[in-house]
């Protein structure tokens, strides 16, 4: 047995104090993932042994651990944080599948699904990481999940490597409970070569971009990471109008990232009278890239997005941003601390404003 | 080496004290023993059911303790000697009986009770001085101090037994039961035995046709006045004698291996002069009138003997009945402080007591051998108990802990002695936190599992091995499906009593002797009783974390079982002759000290077939130690584990 320094904490223990302990744990799976003394049970993080390591990637990976958002902005997009509603993008626009099949079992327009398919057909990706029902009753879209906690036991979402479009299909149907992305992404070996996709919610994608800044040494080549795609935070929409937030894991209302920022491809659903198509926000190179192809390709029928619609969206994710940041400073009493964000005072007093 | 039923009266054996107890029983013309596992008896049933088919008697493990005494009195009553040998435990099994068969008598056959002491509880629960079992109930008590003592007492235990109409014990200790020494043997009986329980109007021995014991008071008196009978008979033992100066200066009073402690004390003092040493074998009830004479040689005595201050306090109360007249006696022992109370003695200990008493300076050994001694105890590695490698008992306690703090709730496991006791240390990663007598690990649920008025939630799961579900834990079973008690019961079946030396139990399908016997079906058996019954591997680590995760959700109450069956690492060996794996580590996939991983397999799962490898700072499998199981292969976060077929 190793001595133990009572002063000082063993990284599991870290974040049990800073972020399970503090109800901040959005249960994206970040710490849980690739790390034998935690698992994600029943709604919640549960350590089964004693860690001895105090730098760990459960700490460090966590997305309610303290994050410095222009670091990651400069890593990813080359600038920095901007804080304007939904985030640096290239193109947004309104798009759907050209698939009757994915139509069918997609939420909203399938643009996931087809654009996942164009990767995967085009060699961009190798395999698609998203989630299926354990069930087998999986539906429509493809992914992860978080805000949904009552789901537990059977029929909670297992994760999916997805390596061809049949594989894909069985993923489509976004399912806004946890699922297992990241895990699935850390049991992949670190000499696999195979090049992939993600596809999670926001804080899974913000797991995976600080996994970008700062690699696992035993886990997953993160070069081989070609294409992230968040899901715009939403509930599964089985739920009645308003009966959602009852559901809603507390934690998520210090969370300011609605669309996932740190995405290639932000999507979420489109609104009012374009509920059969997708809003798509292109953040990268590689995620505008993919779009042009799949538009090339015929797989994704395509339409601009009115100014309307855009300034719903940038206001719906600039409300989530403002909560996020009230809610922090209600807890923390100090306008200072905004626990894991590490934003400029400049952006702070924008957002507050 | 010859067995010990070798038919060579004169010559001399080397045997182990257990075996001269068996072949003791041998040279009485045993026609049944029976007997229950445990150390430090074991050896006794299992030598004799070696050689029962060829010297035509009948040999059992039974079930329990108390099942095999009162089969070996069934076999008396009908007129076959019979002997029954148990550990410490066992006498407080059978003592339900044992006091009941003081009342009526054993009748013609002759009824030899050996038990088995282990002080300083080195293969035990507990420590217990078994010999006050005697004076409770009204049993003649022999102490052997070597094996030709044991062999020879064991045979006149069977004499003593019909004469006096009582179950005859021999108490033996550990370091008696497992040392084995020079026995010179006497004759085997060439005579005939026939069974034949008494006719019910034998008016000639009214008594005998019947084994029934109470209501009557009387059979007590009865009792005590053909116990009565035994101290005139033990005047005359040469099991009892005095070796000394006829006046000693001081008197030690002795028995068991104590007598063997004392000589060399007083040997190793030099004070062979001054001190003499009384030995008695035959401890209760004393034979007053030697004793006595004894004490007259003295005015001071020391008491050597273990754990508890039994022939002290009896020599005590012989001697404040002495005349007036006498000179006064100072006594020493347990009750000054000169003899520990509990713990084994050793010569070491007795040579101490001996130099307070008589004043003698003595230093045992050169004052730097204790510093070498220190020096050299850092080279030995550290050992923590743990289970043996590959043993399913570690796998089990892994899904155990899982489960347990998968729930969350602080549950926690309540077992009972046996190899799983084990789960109390690093190897069961301290998931038992309950452990006493056998059968009491699901006595103890049964009540921990009838609390919620009470706010109770926590879940309970008790194990026990599979030999001692049999022996103790079916009433409470029984008990818990009846009251409804929430707990999961987890018999941890290795088809083995294996604690004790992988003797057979009701489960495995072979009896004592080696023969094919019929296989009690614990499922079946724990169905009949209502209880929900799962089956599982604990090599399948995640799949029984499953289920009992999945039992400890089920609300609905009474008592559910988990049958955890993979058979012994060490049964499986010895039948096998190979692994079912070759192990390696892959060094490029393990992930050592680092996050992923932070030494899992060693640190924590520790089974001994690994170890680390400090320069390479990666985990490496002990060949010498490592079965081939491959259990921890499931274990690696990595992966790096690899097992191929052997």
């Amino acid at each position: 047995m190793e001595a133990t320094d009572s002063k000082k904490l063993f990284a599991p223990e870290k974040l049990r104090k800073e972020v399970i302990d503090e109800g901040l744990c959005p249960l994206c799976e970040g710490c849980a993932a690739g790390c034998p003394y935690l698992a994600q049970y029943k709604g919640g993080v549960v350590q089964l042994d004693h860690c001895t390591l105090s730098e760990g990637n459960c700490y460090q990976y966590c997305p309610r651990t303290y994050t410095d958002i222009d670091a990651l902005s400069q890593k990813l997009f080359g600038v920095p944080f901007s804080g304007d509603g939904i985030g640096t993008a290239k193109e947004v626009l309104l798009a759907k599948s050209t698939d009757p099949e994915i139509q069918e079992k997609a939420q909203g327009g399938g643009a996931i699904t087809a654009l996942l398919s164009v990767a995967l057909s085009e060699r961009i990706i190798d395999a698609a990481i998203g989630t299926r029902l354990s069930d087998g009753k999986a539906t429509v879209g493809l992914v992860a999940r978080n805000i949904v906690t009552n789901m537990s036991g059977d029929g909670s979402p297992v994760g999916l490597l997805a390596r061809s479009r049949e594989e894909l299909l069985q993923t489509a149907d976004a399912d806004y409970a946890t699922a297992r992305v990241l895990s699935t992404l850390n049991s992949i070996p670190k000499e696999s070569n195979e090049k992939l996709g993600i596809i999670g919610l926001p804080c899974q994608v913000a797991s995976v971009s600080k996994r970008k800044l700062s690699p696992p040494e035993n886990r997953v080549n993160m070069d081989n990471v070609k294409l992230v795609i968040s899901l715009f935070c939403a509930t599964k929409r089985w739920l009645e109008p308003g009966e959602d937030r009852k559901y809603i894991n507390k934690a998520c209302s210090y969370c300011w990232d609605w669309t996932g920022e740190f995405a290639d491809i932000s999507v979420g659903s489109g609104r009012a009278k374009f509920k059969d198509w997708n809003t798509v926000i292109a953040r990268t190179k590689a995620g505008a890239e993919l779009i042009d192809i799949a538009k090339a390709k015929g797989a994704l029928e395509t339409q601009p997005i009115s100014d309307e619609s855009l300034a719903i969206e940038k206001k719906a994710s600039l409300d989530k941003k403002k909560r996020a940041l009230k809610n922090i400073i209600a807890k923390t009493g100090d306008r200072k601390n905004l626990l894991y964000l590490g934003l400029s005072e400049v952006i702070v007093n924008k957002l507050l404003t | 080496m010859p067995g010990i039923d070798v038919d060579a009266p004169g010559s001399v054996q080397l045997l182990l004290g257990n075996e001269a107890i068996a072949r003791g029983a041998l040279e009485a013309g045993i026609g049944f023993a029976a007997a229950y596992p445990g150390t430090p008896s074991s050896e006794i049933l299992e030598t004799l059911a070696r050689v029962s088919k060829k010297m035509n008697f009948h040999a059992e493990w039974s079930t329990n303790e108390i099942v095999a005494l009162e089969a070996a009195a069934g076999a008396s009553f009908a007129g076959i000697p019979a002997i029954s040998s148990m550990k410490q435990n066992g006498a407080n099994v059978v003592s339900d009986f044992l006091v009941n068969v003081g009342m009526t008598g054993v009748g013609r056959g002759g009824l030899v009770v050996v038990i088995g002491d282990d002080p300083s509880a080195i293969s035990s629960s507990n420590e217990q001085d078994s010999r006050w079992i005697c004076k409770w109930m009204d049993m003649p008590l022999l102490e052997p101090s070597t094996a030709q003592e044991a062999k020879d007492m064991v045979k006149w235990a069977f004499e003593l037994s019909r004469e006096l109409d009582i179950a005859a014990v021999v108490r033996e200790t550990t370091r008696l039961a497992h040392t084995r020494s020079n026995v010179k043997l006497g004759e085997l009986p060439k005579t005939e035995k026939k069974a034949y329980f008494p006719d019910i109007w034998d008016m000639d021995k009214p008594t005998k046709s019947k084994f029934t014991a109470g209501p009557f008071g009387i059979l007590h008196y009865q009792l005590q006045q053909r116990l009565a009978k035994a101290p005139a008979i033990f005047e005359t033992s040469p099991f009892n004698y005095y070796v000394g100066p006829d006046k000693p200066e001081l008197l030690i009073i002795t028995s068991g291996v104590c007598w063997l402690y004392s000589t060399e004390a007083v040997e190793r003092l030099g004070l062979q002069d001054r001190v003499g040493i009384f030995k008695l074998g035959t401890s209760w009830p004393l034979p007053e009138k030697l004793v006595e004479k004894q004490l007259s040689r003295t005015n001071k005595v020391l008491f050597a003997e273990e754990i508890n201050p039994f022939i002290e306090g009896s020599v005590m109360e012989l001697a404040a009945s002495l005349p007036a007249n006498k000179p006064h006696i100072d006594f020493y022992g347990k009750r000054t402080g000169h003899v520990n109370l509990f713990g084994e003695l050793n010569t070491d200990l007795v040579t101490d007591a001996l130099a307070k008493v008589t004043g003698t300076t003595y230093q045992s050994r050169d004052a730097k051998y204790d510093m070498e001694l220190k020096e050299a105890a850092k080279m030995v590695p550290p050992r923590s108990i743990n289970f043996c490698p590959g043993c399913p008992e570690r796998a089990a306690y892994w899904a155990i802990k899982n489960a347990l703090t998968l729930d969350g709730r602080n549950g926690l496991v309540t077992g009972d002695i046996g190899c799983y006791s084990m789960g109390f240390a690093a190897g069961g990663f301290f998931q038992e936190r309950v452990m006493h007598c056998m059968g009491s690990g699901i006595g103890v649920a049964n009540g921990l599992g009838n609390l919620k008025q009470f706010g109770f939630d926590q879940p309970v799961i008790a194990v026990a091995g599979d030999s001692t579900f049999f022996h103790a834990c079916i009433p409470a079973l029984v008990n818990g499906v009846w009251n409804r008690s929430n707990f999961i019961f987890v018999i941890l079946d290795n088809s083995a009593t294996a604690m004790t030396g992988f003797q057979p139990h009701p489960g495995v399908g072979v009896s004592a002797t080696g023969e094919q016997a019929p296989v009690v079906n614990m499922e079946a058996l724990c169905r009949s009783l209502g209880a929900k019954v799962e089956v599982c591997d604990p090599f399948e680590l995640k799949s029984t974390t499953e289920t009992l995760l999945r039992l400890i959700a089920d609300e609905e109450p009474g008592a559910k079982v988990v049958i955890m069956r993979r058979v012994c690492e060490l049964v499986r060996g010895r039948r096998e002759k190979r692994a079912p794996y070759k192990m390696h580590v892959d060094l490029d996939k393990c992930a050592g000290d680092s996050c992923g991983c932070n030494r899992l397999c060693i640190r924590l799962f520790g089974c001994p077939g690994l170890m680390w490898d400090k320069e390479a700072g990666k985990a490496k499998i002990d060949e010498a130690q490592c079965t081939g199981c491959g259990v921890c292969t499931d274990i690696c976060p990595q992966g790096a584990i690899i097992k191929e077929a052997a």
